[in-house]
């Protein structure tokens, strides 16, 4: 008897191990109006507040930016000082009216906030990776590679070449950020390369990334490293 | 005593040949099988018997349901096909979460039901490159062995998955 009942016991653990995969939810879903509403409630000059909240719209909805990373960005800044906070909505500014994608740019943020970093050191990254974003977008337009944008045009920005500026900036900002040397432009060539090649045909359009691949040298991230760490240039 | 004696001598008359029999007989006898169905079948066994079939047929029962009830533990390899696998290998660790861009860096908890120390979640990522690290009893682990690359941010180091055809790795 002893053993059935043990043999019972061992067929309902046997039944119950079943379930073993969880689900989470990701990013927080969180609606547009709840993010402008607590845009709303930050100590901010409302100067900074007015042109930002139309700007956020705009990129919510053009998928620029989640409302989700949005909400989460601004609940970090929310713990620290009303300076603080506008240094950081500044640069969210400057990203959405440069038409770029912006989560990348907050979730750095959140990145540094989580491991406790101070804040100016945040601040020094946003502003080199917003310099690079900005110094890639420009180098590529002009080289043929994305179109050039009209700043009075209505359409709204074309996401692949967003995403590709985004992931050229970024490798060159991961290398920087890691202490390497800005004039070590093969490097960021070669990082540049993998990680386009590692993302072609998945999360950036081939039609753009091919004909870059076909232009990627050192010179030319050197022209985006010149431009981004010397912005005078421009 | 003349008679007992005689009578003794008379069995160990051919002792010899007899057991030289008896060993032949029993290398002869039926092998290991032949014997399991004769101890089987003998009537004190039935009861064991009996028991024994229950028993599996319960087990087999008992697995049956649980295919049909609840879908097995697939390992991890399959998993991974599902979604993104995240796993961390730890015996004594209390919590462990990762973070990430995927979740504006906020902490999602890996799970280890069977306390057999590995801890996992399966996340569902569209298509990307992710930054991730991992929490364990709150100390950032930033180098995660399953990932493409790392890199050096905030002078800790963050895990790099790139994800392919929405999930997996």
């Amino acid at each position: 008897m002893r053993k059935l009942a043990l043999a019972l016991t061992l067929c309902l653990a046997l039944a119950a191990g079943g379930g073993a995969q969880i689900s989470f939810p990701l990013a927080p879903q969180v609606a547009p109006e709840d993010v402008l509403a607590f845009l709303a409630t930050l100590p901010v000059p409302e100067e900074l507040k007015e042109p930002l909240a139309g700007e956020m719209l705009a990129g919510m909805s053009e998928g620029r930016l989640s409302p989700g990373i949005a909400m989460a960005f601004l609940q970090a800044l929310s713990q620290l000082s009303p300076q603080e906070q506008a240094q950081g909505l500044e640069v969210m500014l400057s990203a959405l009216m440069g038409e770029m994608i912006v989560d990348q740019l907050l979730n750095e943020a959140l990145h540094g906030l989580r491991l406790a970093s101070p804040w100016p050191q945040v601040l020094n990254i946003l502003q080199l990776r917003l310099g690079l974003l900005s110094a890639t977008q420009s180098v590529l337009s002009h080289h043929g590679l994305i179109p050039l944008r009209s700043a009075y045009s209505e359409a709204p920005p074309d996401l692949g070449c967003a995403l590709l500026v985004l992931e050229v900036a970024w490798a060159i900002g991961d290398h920087l950020i890691s202490g390497h040397s800005p004039a070590d432009a093969a490097a960021m060539e070669e990082l540049i390369h993998a990680r386009l090649t590692r993302l072609r045909g998945t999360l950036l359009p081939v039609q753009l990334v091919d004909p870059l691949l076909a232009q990627l040298s050192p010179a030319l991230v050197q022209e985006i490293v010149a431009l981004a760490l010397n912005p005078e240039r421009r | 005593m003349v008679r007992e004696r005689a009578a003794a001598q008379e069995r160990l008359l051919g002792l010899e040949e007899r057991v030289v029999e008896a060993l032949t007989r029993r290398q002869a006898s039926p092998n290991w099988w032949k014997r399991l169905v004769e101890v089987l079948l003998a009537p004190r066994s039935l009861p064991r018997l009996a028991l024994a079939g229950a028993m599996c047929f319960t087990l087999l029962l008992g697995l049956g349901l649980g295919r049909l009830l609840l879908p097995a533990p697939p390992p991890l390899p399959e998993l991974a096909e599902g979604g993104t696998l995240f796993a961390v290998v730890d015996l004594r660790a209390q919590e462990v979460a990762v973070v990430g861009d995927f979740s504006a860096w906020q902490p999602i908890p890996l799970s280890d039901p069977d306390g057999d120390g590995i801890w996992t979640a399966v996340l569902k990522l569209p298509p990307g490159r992710y930054e991730y690290a991992f929490l364990v009893d709150g100390q950032w682990i930033g180098k995660d062995p399953l990932a493409d690359e790392y890199v050096k941010t905030f002078g800790e180091y963050a895990s790099i998955r790139y994800v392919e055809n929405g999930g997996g790795a």
